[in-house]
């Protein structure tokens, strides 16, 4: 049989130094197969050689390290597109593996050794873990981010189709011949696997008449490796991950060959059928010189007539014996030994498979090859179905009834394409659980768990299915249970027969092994909202960062500056961030009562107020102001981050009480800017004939003004601790707002300010900021904030909560703080009264205007009164602080109220 | 070919009861967007066209119902046109909302991450994000125009 070069001109590619031709229909492994590559990979654990076996993607023999990314099946790659391939794990080769010792000393690693040993010395345990990292697994993960960007694609077809087999095919054509959307997906290219002959020649037709609706999509070489409740189906493949939102899905994915366990059933030259099959019916490669055929269904003796026919006719090597019951030795082509009613109970070699010993009436007998082929019945290939538990998830052809024949699985695919719900799957002709064979075998190719391994963790009293899974980790490598479930099952069945109840393990996406990159295709972008001065403010070489989902400046190039233009002139500050709302209706006012602690019913038109919002349990959510207009309704805000929750915060007390209030978000339609400083009524006097004066807009009012031709609503307000004004106003006319503000403002030697300056503004005049210095279960007293909260109203949200709240010793406080040493503290800096550490700084800066730290904290004082004096420790050392009252700027407020 | 383009329109929200906003007559060429039982969107073609819809709009419901609230959110909303055979491709890869093979239609949903309005019509989508989201989703549809082999004419500023 031809080896030395492919039946058709192809690419090449390098592996491990040497130059592999491929052929355009090879698979890398075929093609290193073809190039005489006999070791593919060791194995987890024990370092044992492993070769191809199934062919299918379905156990881990063939993972390699293919164009620097770990663990890809290459026997369902194509060789085509590749550059580099290399074993992942080995030394000092994997040809010529020292660490394969590890078998040999195995007593010395049971299963759940680790559990158990790497305990003490304590020091001992992160060295043999980078040890362990090291040996164990399948190659070195690359570090560097990878070129590709995926995309995600969504996809919204009436029957999803998993699997292009005769199953899949039947079923996506019967739904489409009935006017349905149908997407089809395949690992693989549609009937590649096949070996040529009746049944690929039906797919073929299928295939071409499924294509021909309008309706039908088909993705190939494209991996579907989740079901998840929608249901919503991921699918991988080279250039998208595609969500697939069905309103049903077939599941047609076939069934693995079974996996038999005996000694040595993981040596280079054992294969299951089908593997073996393609290898000489698609690639016309041998997968022996002698070799041995043990099946006991008729799919098998197919695989014997495939292997006969072609590594005869290539003289490539022969079958030379049959393991096979009676009933089936006249299915055995003429010229090859029959063995009847034999089981093979070992196979053995130094490296690679030398004899098979088999065990027939009575006798057993050792034959010579160098190629097992297996074809003992079929387990089903149902990783995805058993993750779905939804009716609208079925399963068609081998999957759902394994060892069908080809009509039947066509049948079987048309007639659940029109099923509402499933059908309970027929017994299987090869329903009997696999044998279990003696300890050294096998049961999970992945994690090298043998037999013995289960007898240990039974012996230790993991006796159940999941436990068992859990100890053993079989199940749990790259196969996801393709190859071992079963097993799994039938050891558990064995020992408990009285009491197993017979269910699967429960199974979890991924089902084929996916990169985390790929899971990321179209999320890496996070969601970044912009002021409309976002330009203004890039141009005017702003420090733009993050706050929440916002970019916004920190600083203009001199924080110093801005906070003195704000407390010595004049200064402006993009505040388009926050969350403004119109609240209007009938009902808007009783909305508002209910949802506020402070009283709202007895606001004045052109009035505000200062706001919390607080939850059922009394806690800080978020604060704002609530402002009445002239037509009774109200115009609210809230935090930069907290806008979006508090709209749905007012929309579900609407609808819970039965309201009447119309909500409007105009936080992206308005825009405004807040006008800082002693000298801001000054500015606002030049752009503007409307008055502007205290008594126009007192503390705690509002007014409409047109400010440099636009149409301002402007709201006193005192956060910076100055005379200030928001200007809300029309999101396209905030440009031309914003640049005669800063024309006007050059007169006053004018500075905008960022985030920074604010944060040092705030902290002066003690106020919080939601969600820096509040924690979940800050109520407005811990805080400072009681003033905010009228407790004479009969009810609102959060009240019965801080009633009771009340009653209670408060055993923590968020407290001002000054520092008189040389710096302020870090926030986050640990807080220590009389040595015993009693909380943590929320907010810290060096306070210009007092010449000292100043700073809030979280402060316990389970005793009653707070501390005096504190300790900070951070980062740098030591700071000495002393707890004061707040404000510290302007403590009486005369400046803000000016 | 592919063509996605920033549109102009003119946004006008209307909160009122159903049966007032039921009723509320638009001139033609604008179209009636339900965002909710109290709440529609009334769409014009141009900017310009804000303020006389807000004027109709309030004159109805100076009538139907003085409670109700109209107001031009035409600065609230930036809108991308989205074109060609590949344009309901682009938009599957930005948003989990299924277009509907029936048009013209009205959606909501989210696109590249944003709450967004989409209006389905025949041979284009018209896709309406909030305006602080105006770089963003811009900038994700490059993203994932990037690499078509037949082209896409993108006017996105």
């Amino acid at each position: 049989m031809a080896t030395a070069e492919p039946r058709s001109a192809g690419a090449s590619f390098e592996f491990e130094g040497r130059t592999i031709p491929s052929g355009a229909d090879d698979t890398i492994a075929s093609a290193l197969f073809r190039a005489g590559v006999r070791t593919f990979s060791r194995s987890f654990k024990y370092h044992r050689r492993r070769s191809l076996y199934c062919l299918s993607g379905d156990c881990p023999n063939c993972l390699m390290t293919v164009d620097g990314e770990p663990a890809v099946r290459t026997c369902v790659t194509p060789a085509a597109s590749v550059r580099r391939v290399a074993r992942g794990a080995g030394w000092p080769s994997a040809d010529r593996d020292a660490l394969s010792i590890l078998w040999r000393l195995r007593w010395l690693m049971p299963v759940g050794f680790y559990y158990k040993s790497m305990i003490r010395p304590r020091w001992l345990f992160p060295i043999a873990e980078r040890v362990i990292r090291r040996i164990a697994g399948l190659g070195p993960v690359p570090r560097e981010p990878s070129e590709s960007a995926k995309e995600r694609l969504n996809h919204h077809p009436d029957v999803l189709v998993i699997g292009g087999g005769i199953a899949g095919l039947a079923a996506a054509l019967a739904a489409a011949d009935g006017g349905e959307r149908v997407l089809l997906v395949d690992e693989g290219a549609i009937g590649e696997r096949i070996a040529p002959g009746a049944l690929r020649d039906r797919i073929g037709v299928l295939r071409d008449a499924f294509a021909r609706h309008a309706s039908a999509s088909i993705l190939e070489r494209a991996t579907a490796f989740g079901i998840f409740e929608g249901p919503l189906v991921p699918v991988i493949d080279a250039d998208f991950l595609h969500l697939v939102h069905p309103a049903r899905i077939v599941v047609a994915t076939g069934a693995v060959e079974r996996h038999a366990v005996f000694p040595g059933n993981d040596l280079p030259g054992v294969w299951l059928g089908r593997g073996a099959s393609r290898l000489a019916g698609v690639h016309g490669l041998s997968p022996g010189r002698a070799i041995v055929v043990a099946t006991n269904t008729a799919e098998g003796l197919l695989h014997l007539d495939v292997l006969h026919r072609n590594v005869t006719r290539q003289g490539g090597g022969a079958v030379v014996a049959a393991v096979v019951p009676a009933s089936l030795a006249s299915g055995v082509p003429a010229g090859i030994e029959v063995i009847a009613d034999g089981t093979v109970v070992e196979a053995s070699g130094s490296g690679a498979l030398r004899s098979v010993v088999v065990e027939a009436a009575g006798r057993r007998r050792t034959l010579r090859c160098d190629a097992l082929v297996l074809s003992l019945g079929l387990e089903p290939r149902d990783g995805l179905l058993r993750q779905a538990e939804f009716e609208a998830v079925l399963g068609a052809g081998d999957v759902a009834r394994p060892g069908c024949s080809a009509e039947e699985a066509e049948d079987d695919g048309r007639r659940t394409a029109g099923a509402a719900v499933p059908e309970p799957a027929a017994a299987s002709s090869q329903s009997s659980a696999p044998q279990l064979g003696s300890a050294e075998g096998f049961v999970c190719l992945c994690e090298d768990v043998a037999v013995e391994e289960f007898e240990h963790a039974w012996d230790e009293g993991y006796r159940s299915t999941e436990l068992l899974k859990r100890y053993s980790t079989v199940t749990m490598g790259a196969c996801q249970g393709a190859l071992c479930h079963a097993h799994l099952k039938a050891f558990v069945r064995q020992r408990s027969p009285g009491s197993w109840t017979g269910s699967p393990t429960r199974a979890r996406p991924p089902a084929r092994t996916v990169r985390l990159e790929d899971l990321a295709a179209g999320a890496r972008v996070p969601l970044e909202h912009h002021t409309s001065l976002h330009e203004r403010h890039v141009a005017s070489g702003a420090l733009m960062d993050w706050a929440g989902t916002w970019k916004r400046p920190s600083n203009y190039g001199d924080v110093a500056q801005e906070y003195r233009a704000v407390r010595e002139r004049v200064s402006v500050m993009d505040v388009s961030t926050l969350g403004k709302y119109r609240v209007a209706g009938p009902d808007a006012t009783a909305l508002l009562e209910h949802i506020y602690p402070c009283h709202v019913g007895d606001l004045k038109p052109w009035r505000s107020r200062y706001t919390l919002l607080l939850n059922e349990a009394g806690y800080l959510l978020d604060d704002g102001m609530v402002c009445k207009l002239g037509d009774g309704s109200y115009y609210v805000t809230f935090t930069s981050s907290g806008g979006d929750g508090a709209e749905s915060w007012l929309r579900d007390w609407t609808d819970e009480r039965g309201l009447t209030v119309h909500i409007a978000n105009v936080t992206a339609s308005r825009s405004a800017i807040n006008v800082a400083g002693p000298r801001a009524r000054e500015l606002l006097s030049r752009l503007s004939s409307d008055a502007c004066d205290a008594q126009a807009i007192p503390y705690g009012g509002l007014r409409e003004m047109v400010v440099a031709g636009v149409n301002c609503l402007v709201i006193r307000v005192a956060f910076v601790g100055e005379l200030s004004f928001e200007l809300h106003h029309a999101s396209r006319q905030s440009e031309a707002l914003w640049d005669s503000l800063l024309d006007a403002g050059r007169e006053f030697d004018m500075l905008p300010h960022g985030l920074d300056a604010l944060k040092l503004l705030r902290l002066e005049k003690g106020h919080i900021l939601i969600g820096q210095d509040t924690d979940f279960d800050t109520t407005p007293s811990k805080v400072g904030l009681d003033f905010a909260v009228k407790m004479s109203k009969p009810d609102f949200v959060g009240r019965t909560a801080l009633e009771r709240i009340a009653k209670l010793p408060r055993e923590r406080s968020l407290l001002p703080m000054t520092f008189a040493g040389a710096r302020a503290p870090e926030e986050g800096a640990q807080l220590f009264a009389d040595g015993a550490h009693v909380g943590n700084v929320t907010s810290s800066r060096w306070s210009p205007a007092l010449d000292c730290g100043v700073a809030l904290g979280w402060v316990r004082h389970p005793d009653g009164a707070p501390p005096s004096r504190v300790m900070a420790r951070d980062t740098i050392g030591h700071t000495e602080g002393v707890v004061t009252k707040g404000p510290f700027y302007d403590p009486k407020g005369e400046r803000l109220r000016a | 070919m592919l063509s996605i383009e920033r549109a102009h329109a003119a946004v006008v929200a209307c909160f009122a009861s159903p049966q007032a906003l039921d009723t509320l007559p638009v001139q033609p060429g604008t179209h009636r967007c339900r965002v909710a039982p109290d709440e529609l969107l009334l769409v014009a073609a141009t900017p310009e066209l804000a303020g006389v819809t807000e004027r109709r709009a309030t004159e109805h419901f100076a009538a139907a119902e003085p409670d109700a609230l109209v107001i031009d959110q035409s600065d609230g909303w930036c809108a991308f046109t989205l074109r060609g055979d590949e344009a309901d491709n682009v938009f599957a890869q930005l948003s989990t909302v299924p277009l509907p093979a029936r048009r013209p239609a009205f959606l909501q949903g989210a696109v590249a991450g944003g709450s967004a309005k989409i209006m389905a019509c025949d041979g284009y989508i018209e896709l309406f994000v909030p305006s602080t989201l105006r770089h963003h989703v811009a900038s994700r549809l490059q993203d994932v125009c990037r690499g078509r082999t037949d082209g896409a004419a993108l006017r996105l500023a």
